[in-house]
């Protein structure tokens, strides 16, 4: 008779902390999704930082390293990296300027961080690269073999007249 | 291979914990392992670098081997009851003392780091600051095998690498570690920039946990880490978030140590300092706060050895690591004005940035108001006892500190209001795990979590 006694006691105790436990996460629950649904700052990491690019990984789950710079960097990363492909890695760059990058009143499909040499050097590395403002002032400047066209700018910089003009490529300095 | 560096980058800071002491929990063990492993591998890779040695994966794993013999010596010699103390840390002994409140906060964190995690491996580097910055430097580290002799340090290649506030004189922590992933063979360096938010979320609810209880650390935990802004930080390649993580555990391990004034806190407190400086400069302005305390506190009680400790380990990474800029012609434009001015402008416009962000929700969610509550709720406690003193100190000092860095700073290369609308806003994130870990750890809401642990526990029912 005692030992069932006990048995149902400590069943009941079980029961009692079982029922207390779930009611007390459930109320915790409750208070972090109301966070995460009513803050303004939680909701947007939540639901749109965390759980939209979540939503763009399933979607391209075996996207290349390739595949996955250019949904980063988009046209920036396209061109440098038609530029690595088309150079050997020794090349010497004539690298194109600010202003040929986003020429004042042209739609370019450009942002402003490729300009950037060191930016740029992150993906064309072990290339070497030199501004048109350092023709003076590079140490690579004498040893230049090829020349980066955006936009339809930098023709002048070639050594000689191109058959045809393009508007995004690279071209040996030389013929 | 990068697996092999990681593991051992683990073993290492593992190990080095247990140098430390063998009395930290199981959590804080493991928190501090990928972190301390990782700062004691870019201080060592400056050696290695220093005496001409090339950064190759040999070299690197070699170092880091003969590092972790050292260490694992230290243990066995002087640390015998090191497996006994992993023997009684294991949590199995713990187990009744949880409950499902913290289980719900425990499967909440880890399925929002399980996301955070997941996008942070997902996408390659993409900002701005770390492609022009951090990251191409450590890529290129270890293609070219040094950080010294960089072909980007050349001042023939790269125009105005020695003017003001310019890259070659940036703190070399979280370079290195890119340059090491990447001489392992990784195809991005994201794994470190994963790896050291994951470790730093165990490390902070182990840390917080030994001062607000379990239910609690897991709160302050969840609630730390879904900052926007630092979440959404945390999984790019900016140096904010690591730096983040080293400093504010420095401050907790401080807190800790006035709390129990055990040894072993002072301990990590100063190596964590010390990896803080190595992650950005302005991380002095932590030690600058801890070592002031700890200087109050040394006159108070006629004790200096804590001071000395702290100072020890806390500048020797900084003393290194100018000379070795010093050796090696690292230098940039200085942007310190050293001498004392008075610009009522430029202080209001500091004092008013400065106020715009603590009270930004969206950037910081609920960090501040949340604080602003326990602050209150705890004055009865802190104007009688004292509680928390130190650490509401330490965030004072070191935000005052801070705010005069930014004030004695020559804006030449920069207008000061960007560097305090992005370089400001993202300091912040240093403060948000001393703030959580005080909104749950002060003895006013500590009380109440200790009732409701002690309600929800099974023999209690």
């Amino acid at each position: 008779m005692g030992t069932k006694n006990t048995v149902k006691k400590e069943s009941g105790n079980y029961t009692a902390w079982f029922v207390k436990n779930v009611c007390a996460a459930v109320v915790a629950g409750i208070f972090i999704f109301k966070c995460l649904d009513t803050q303004e700052g939680y909701k947007w990491v939540y639901h749109s930082m965390l759980k939209g690019n979540m939503e763009l990984i399933k979607a391209h789950p075996k996207a290349t390293l390739e595949e996955r710079n250019k949904f980063k960097l988009g046209t920036d990363y396209e061109y440098l990296l038609f530029v690595k492909n088309a150079t050997p890695e020794d090349a010497v760059i004539l690298y194109p300027s600010r202003e040929d990058f986003l020429p004042e009143g042209v739609n370019s499909p450009f942002k402003q961080d490729i300009q950037n040499k060191l930016w740029a050097l992150r993906f064309l590395y072990p290339r070497k690269l030199v501004l048109p403002s350092e023709m003076e002032t590079n140490r690579y400047a004498d040893d230049i073999t090829h020349v980066a066209i955006v936009n339809g700018r930098g023709y002048e910089r070639l050594g000689y007249e191109a058959d045809e003009r393009m508007e995004f490529g690279i071209l040996p300095l030389n013929r | 291979m990068v697996h092999f560096g990681i593991f051992l980058t683990i073993a290492t800071g593992f190990v080095f914990v247990h140098c430390l002491s063998v009395k930290f929990t199981l959590a804080e063990k493991i928190g501090l392992s990928f972190l301390m492993g990782m700062a004691l591998e870019a201080f060592l890779m400056l050696f290695i670098d220093q005496a001409g040695i090339p950064l190759t994966p040999a070299s690197l794993l070699a170092g880091e081997t003969l590092m972790l013999a050292g260490l694992c010596a230290f243990v066995y010699f002087y640390r015998k009851d090191a497996l006994e103390s992993l023997r009684t840390s294991m949590p199995l002994s713990s187990l009744k003392s949880l409950n499902m409140v913290w289980l719900m906060f425990i499967i909440v964190i880890v399925y929002v780091e399980y996301m955070n995690m997941s996008k942070c491996l997902y996408f390659p580097p993409s900002d701005r600051d770390s492609l022009a910055g951090f990251e191409t430097i450590g890529y290129i580290a270890a293609k070219e095998h040094t950080l010294k002799g960089l072909s980007i340090f050349d001042s023939t290649y790269i125009e105005g690498i020695h003017g003001p506030a310019s890259y070659i004189t940036y703190a070399p922590l979280v370079q290195l570690s890119y340059a090491y992933v990447y001489a392992l063979g990784a195809g991005t360096s994201k794994v470190i920039n994963a790896l050291m938010y994951l470790f730093f979320l165990v490390a902070f609810y182990g840390a917080t946990s030994r001062a607000a209880g379990k239910t609690g650390a897991a709160v302050a935990t969840l609630f730390m880490m879904l900052t926007p802004e630092m979440l959404s930080f945390s999984s790019l390649s900016m140096t904010n978030v690591i730096h983040a993580v080293f400093a504010s555990l420095s401050v907790i391990y401080m807190a800790l140590w006035f709390r129990e004034r055990d040894k072993k806190d002072l301990l990590v407190c100063g190596a964590l300092l010390g990896a803080n400086i190595l992650c950005r400069t302005e991380g002095i302005v932590f030690t600058g706060a801890v070592v002031a305390l700890l200087l109050v506190d040394s006159f108070r009680r006629k004790e200096y050895r804590p001071l000395l400790t702290v100072a020890l380990f806390a500048f020797v990474p900084l003393i290194c690591w100018t000379l070795y800029k010093k050796m090696n012609g690292l230098y940039s434009e200085s942007i310190a004005i050293t001498h004392p001015f008075w610009d009522a402008e430029k202080a209001g416009n500091i004092l008013d940035h400065m106020w715009m962000l603590y009270k930004n929700t969206i950037y910081y969610g609920l960090s501040f108001i949340v604080f602003l509550v326990a602050f209150l709720l705890n004055l009865w406690f802190l104007i009688r006892k004292g509680d928390s003193l130190y650490l509401l100190l330490a965030v004072a000092l070191s935000s005052a500190f801070y705010m005069i860095v930014l004030y004695q700073i020559d804006y030449k290369w920069d207008s000061i209001e960007n560097v305090l609308l992005y370089s400001g806003k993202r300091f912040m994130f240093c403060f948000i795990p001393m703030l959580w870990y005080f909104s749950l750890s002060n003895h006013a809401v500590r009380s109440v979590f200790m009732k409701l642990e002690q309600l929800l526990l099974i023999n209690k029912a």
